[in-house]
C-alpha cells in the first residue's frame, strides 16, 4: 500500500513538473513571438512619429515586465544557500580560473577603449558639418533608414534589455 | 582632393579603427587571449549589484528611445 502510494505521488510529481517546464516553454515562445511582432513593426516605422514611440515603448515596457517577472521566477526557484567554504579548501569550480571577475588588464582596456569612443564622439558632435563629421547617432540614423537593419537592430536591442535581467 | 574630403574620409577611418578596436577586444576577451575577460563579462559583473543593473536599464532605455523613437 505504501509503495503505491509512492508511486501514485512520483507519477503526479512528474506530471506536474512536465506540466510547470511545458508552461515555460510556452512563456518563452510567447515572448519571443511578441519580440518578433515588435520589432517587425518597429522595422516599418520612422523617427519623430507615433509607430515609432509606440513600437519603442512596447518593447521597453514588455522587457522590463518580462525581465522583473524572469527575475521573481529565478528567485522563487533559488537553491537553499550552500554553507561557507572553510578557509583553505578549494571551491569545486569557478575559483582559480578568474573567469567571475575580470582582471585589471580587461578593466583598463576596456575603459581605454570606451573613453576613446566617447572622446571621438564629442569632438564630431562639436564640430560641422555633420555629413564630415559623423556621429554615432548620424551614423546609427543612416544604417535605421534601411527597414531591414532597423528591425535587426530594434531585435537586438531587445535582446540587450533581455540580457541585463539575466542571472549574473 | 581638397581639405573637407580628407578630413571626412579621415573621421570616417578612425570610426572604422574604433570598431576594429571594440570587435577585436571582444574577441579577445571571448578567446581568453593575454587573459583578458569579454565586456559580456565584465558587464555580467555589474549586473550582480541593483544599482549596477539599474544603471543598466537606464543606458538600455535611454538608447533604444533615442535611436528608434526620438
Amino acid at each position: 500500500m505504501v509503495l503505491g502510494l509512492v508511486a501514485g505521488l512520483t507519477r503526479r510529481f512528474g506530471r506536474w513538473t512536465n506540466r510547470s517546464r511545458r508552461t515555460r516553454w510556452a512563456a518563452v515562445a510567447a515572448v519571443l513571438c511578441a519580440a518578433a511582432a515588435d520589432a517587425a513593426v518597429a522595422s516599418t516605422s520612422r523617427p519623430f512619429t507615433w509607430p515609432a514611440d509606440i513600437t519603442t515603448a512596447l518593447g521597453l515596457v514588455g522587457v522590463v515586465l518580462a525581465g522583473l517577472t524572469r527575475l521573481w521566477v529565478a528567485r522563487q526557484a533559488t537553491a537553499p544557500v550552500p554553507p561557507p567554504v572553510p578557509p583553505g579548501d578549494v571551491p569545486a569550480s569557478g575559483g582559480a580560473g578568474g573567469l567571475l571577475h575580470p582582471d585589471r588588464r580587461t578593466i583598463v582596456l576596456w575603459i581605454t577603449v570606451t573613453l576613446a569612443v566617447v572622446a571621438f564622439e564629442l569632438f564630431n558632435y562639436a564640430s560641422s558639418p555633420r555629413s564630415t563629421h559623423p556621429t554615432l547617432s548620424s551614423i546609427l540614423n543612416v544604417l535605421t533608414g534601411h527597414e531591414v537593419l532597423r528591425g535587426l537592430l530594434f531585435a537586438t536591442w531587445l535582446g540587450a534589455g533581455w540580457w541585463i535581467w539575466g542571472r549574473s | 582632393m581638397d581639405l573637407g574630403s580628407l578630413v571626412k574620409t579621415l573621421n570616417w577611418a578612425i570610426w572604422a579603427a574604433l570598431a576594429v578596436a571594440v570587435v577585436g577586444s571582444e574577441l579577445a576577451g571571448r578567446l581568453r587571449l593575454a587573459g583578458l575577460a569579454s565586456l559580456e563579462r565584465l558587464l555580467g559583473r555589474g549586473r550582480a549589484t541593483v544599482v549596477g543593473r539599474a544603471a543598466m536599464v537606464i543606458l538600455w532605455a535611454w538608447l533604444g528611445w533615442h535611436v528608434f523613437a526620438r
